[in-house]
């Protein structure tokens, strides 16, 4: 739920402008636009599943890789069933699989929730290696190395064999659960799960029980994850058991954290964030993982509400009539981050490029101790003057910016806060 | 044959659990002190290891010995100092994610460094001989130093801890910090030396281990939730906690690999070998390969039941 209570009008803008956009997409008439985005939409919805547990009952979990993986292989083995002839319509496949994620969800949750903090954290992380190195195994099920294939089948009007029919048939599924949860989190029971995440000591003298509540969170977080999970399938018409693995588990943390918890579709901001910069900057270069790391790590130092907050920080902002004292120090602030990166950027792909295996081959047929790299057009030489000073300049300013930003933005608040 | 495998196992599994108590006390007494559990923690002894083969390069393999827990040690202190107080004010939920992006920071610039494939760090010539022989099993000597090593360090730990000032200080923080804040003790300070050498030992465990099992980007994460069973296991925060869970680990994975039977094969003493065997699926698995498993069953069975380990405080 957002903390920030934005006005309607400006906050409903906001919404239909995104929703449309989304359902004008295919438009575009670009396959790879518009699988990333699906791809997007699924990463967003299993973020918004597992912030469920994180940000509304600050329950952190290790292991939502196990709730994805079980909507996605039931939901293979589904589809191949209807393939076979079972008589079932292919838009309700999320529903059993959703269905069956949360039968699963509110077992595991019952044994979870009766911990907390990190024993909890650590209880899930438990229960998903334990279903990794069993889907590892049980090739039966799991179909071992080859994973299980399986094809969309069409239903009734509806066909599934393009990339915009699985874009719409995904963008429906998550608008309507992405409805759902918010009329969740609206209702007296998602006021129940945050004052749990407040102080449970009170909530149970109240004469709730909370054991159940948070159980109940659980199912449902890991019934909508394992939609998501469901999606993929469909998507991807094919899975193996390297899904469950701890990284599915720990990029929805990441993403999560990323986008903001505390804000309502900060984890999906997230989500699609992460998606599009492993899309489009794994493209570009092989050590996108770290940049994704370092990013994490600023959110976590800096930015501790994530995309969402900072954008809800700035909404609000505008419409108290304050963005303009801040202005200057964001500009500034952002000029400063660019270079920065520039040099980190810089010094992470001249490294990686000089310690790969085919600069040592280029050494050795170039003759040159050290041939020069090239990057953005320029030619750097590893250990050349120019390279270290471009690197040293950029960073020297971009710290100085920094921190007159910093200093300038806290400034701009001490006024506001005098002059109120 | 059967008492020469389990002699071996025995062996193996004992000296493995105490590699594993290796990265595993730095790591429960710094949750111990501050609640924070440490998700870089295992990236120490991956640091560890590539350092080690750096030294093994240049320097000689025991100029690594030397190196890598300092070097580790020293980035620890940093971590801790620049980067984990900065978020403290924040919460321990803040200070954990941070770790967490500190392991996946760690596992990426060794890749930049070193490629994504494991490097060959081996064991150095003069310790790359069979110590022993168990029936027809020669024994390599450096399992054994590998353990000597270990039992050097656990020795060296109790000794600090136990009989010196700074040892007392640091037993006392972990029970209760705001006690010895309150006494004139320099708390911070004693967190970050805690942590820097819990990040040493990581990384003393990660030079002398990598040589003799693959040194690899992935050994952090792979070791890491291992790690974390045994400091769970143990109780966090209890270091005799953290002897008791390295050992059990060790030796319960290292006589589980052995094993090669299946649920099906033992139902068969039972005479209901041809239902499981026709019923498929999990049954016919054979155990070893599910060894995989018994850690993170123990681990559940632990929170549980006994949420506060083995050998923890009741809370």
């Amino acid at each position: 739920m957002s903390r920030v209570m934005s006005s309607p009008v400006a906050r409903y803008a906001w919404l239909a402008a995104t929703l449309l956009l989304l359902v004008l997409l295919p438009l575009t008439d670009s396959a790879t636009l518009i699988n990333v985005a699906t791809k997007c939409l699924i990463a967003g919805l299993f973020a918004m599943g597992f912030n469920l547990l994180w940000g509304q009952m600050g329950l952190l979990s290790f292991g939502h890789a196990a709730y994805l993986g079980i909507g996605t292989f039931a939901t293979l083995h589904m589809m191949n069933a209807i393939d076979e002839g079972w008589g079932l319509p292919a838009p309700l496949l999320p529903v059993l699989a959703g269905a069956l994620g949360v039968v699963v969800g509110a077992l595991m949750g019952w044994f979870a929730s009766r911990r907390t903090g990190i024993y909890f954290a650590m209880i899930t992380l438990a229960v998903a290696e334990l279903t990794h190195v069993i889907a590892d195994k049980w090739q039966g099920f799991f179909g071992g190395e080859a994973g299980v294939r399986s094809i969309r089948t069409d239903w009734w009007l509806f066909g599934f064999q393009d990339a915009t029919s699985v874009y719409y048939y995904c963008l429906v599924w998550s608008v309507l659960l992405v409805i759902a949860l918010w009329a969740l989190l609206r209702s007296p029971f998602g006021l129940l799960m945050y004052a749990l995440r407040e102080n449970e000591e009170r909530v149970r003298f109240l004469g709730y029980r909370t054991h159940s509540i948070k159980v109940v969170g659980f199912a449902v977080s890991a019934g909508v994850s394992a939609v998501a999970g469901s999606l993929m399938a469909f998507m991807n018409e094919s899975a193996n058991a390297s899904m469950f693995a701890t990284l599915t588990s720990a990029e929805v943390v990441l993403n999560t954290v990323i986008g903001g918890s505390a804000v309502f579709l900060g984890p999906a901001l997230g989500a699609a964030f992460n998606t599009l910069f492993g899309y489009y900057i794994g493209g570009l270069s092989h050590f996108w993982l770290l940049y994704q790391g370092l990013i994490f790590v600023l959110v976590i130092m800096y930015a501790p509400g994530g995309l969402g907050g900072l954008f809800s920080g700035a909404t609000r902002q505008a419409r108290e009539g304050r963005l303009a004292h801040h202005a200057p120090a964001y500009a500034v602030g952002a000029l400063a981050s660019l270079l920065i990166a520039v040099a980190t950027i810089t010094v992470v792909e001249l490294v990686g490029t000089v310690m790969g295996s085919s600069y040592r081959v280029l050494r050795l047929t170039s003759g040159e101790t050290w041939p020069p790299v090239s990057l953005w057009g320029i030619d750097w030489h590893p250990l050349g003057i120019g390279t270290f000073t471009f690197v040293l300049v950029l960073i020297g300013a971009g710290t100085v910016l920094l921190r007159w930003a910093m200093a300038s933005h806290r400034q701009a608040l001490d006024r506001i806060g005098s002059e109120t | 044959m059967v008492m020469d495998y389990f002699l071996v196992s025995l062996l193996n599994g004992v000296i493995y659990g105490l590699m594993l108590f290796m990265v595993s006390s730095g790591l429960t007494l710094i949750f111990g002190m501050m609640g924070v559990l440490n998700f870089a923690h295992a990236s120490f002894y991956m640091i560890g290891a590539y350092i080690g083969y750096l030294c093994s390069l240049h320097l000689g393999f025991y100029a690594g010995l030397v190196i890598a827990p300092l070097v580790v040690g020293a980035l620890g202190v940093f971590s801790e100092r620049l980067l984990l107080r900065r978020v403290r004010p924040q919460g321990h939920t803040h200070e954990l994610l941070l770790t967490f992006g500190l392991f996946f920071i760690f596992e990426e610039v060794i890749k930049v460094f070193f490629g994504n494939f494991a490097v060959p760090y081996q064991v150095p010539a003069g310790l790359d001989f069979a110590a022993f022989s168990v029936g027809s099993i020669e024994y390599p000597f450096y399992r054994l130093f590998i353990g000597v090593v270990a039992l050097v360090m656990f020795v060296a730990i109790l000794a600090v801890l136990q009989l010196t000032r700074l040892g007392i200080v640091v037993r006392a923080a972990v029970h209760r910090s705001d006690m010895v804040a309150a006494l004139g003790h320099n708390v911070p300070t004693v967190f970050t030396a805690l942590f820097g050498g819990g990040a040493a030992l990581a990384g003393l465990a990660g030079a002398v281990a990598g040589a003799f099992f693959p040194t690899s980007p992935t050994m952090a994460s792979d070791l890491g939730t291992l790690v974390f069973v045994v400091v769970v296991i143990g109780g966090l925060g209890s270091l005799s906690g953290a002897v008791v869970g390295a050992l059990l680990i060790g030796v319960v994975t290292s006589f589980a690999v052995g094993l090669n039977v299946s649920l099906a094969s033992l139902a068969a003493s039972l005479g209901l070998g041809d239902t499981l065997t026709q019923m498929g699926g999990l049954f016919t698995v054979s155990l070893s390969s599910l060894a995989g498993t018994i850690p993170y069953l123990l681990m559940l069975l632990i929170l549980l039941l006994r949420p506060s380990g083995l050998l923890g405080e009741r809370s």
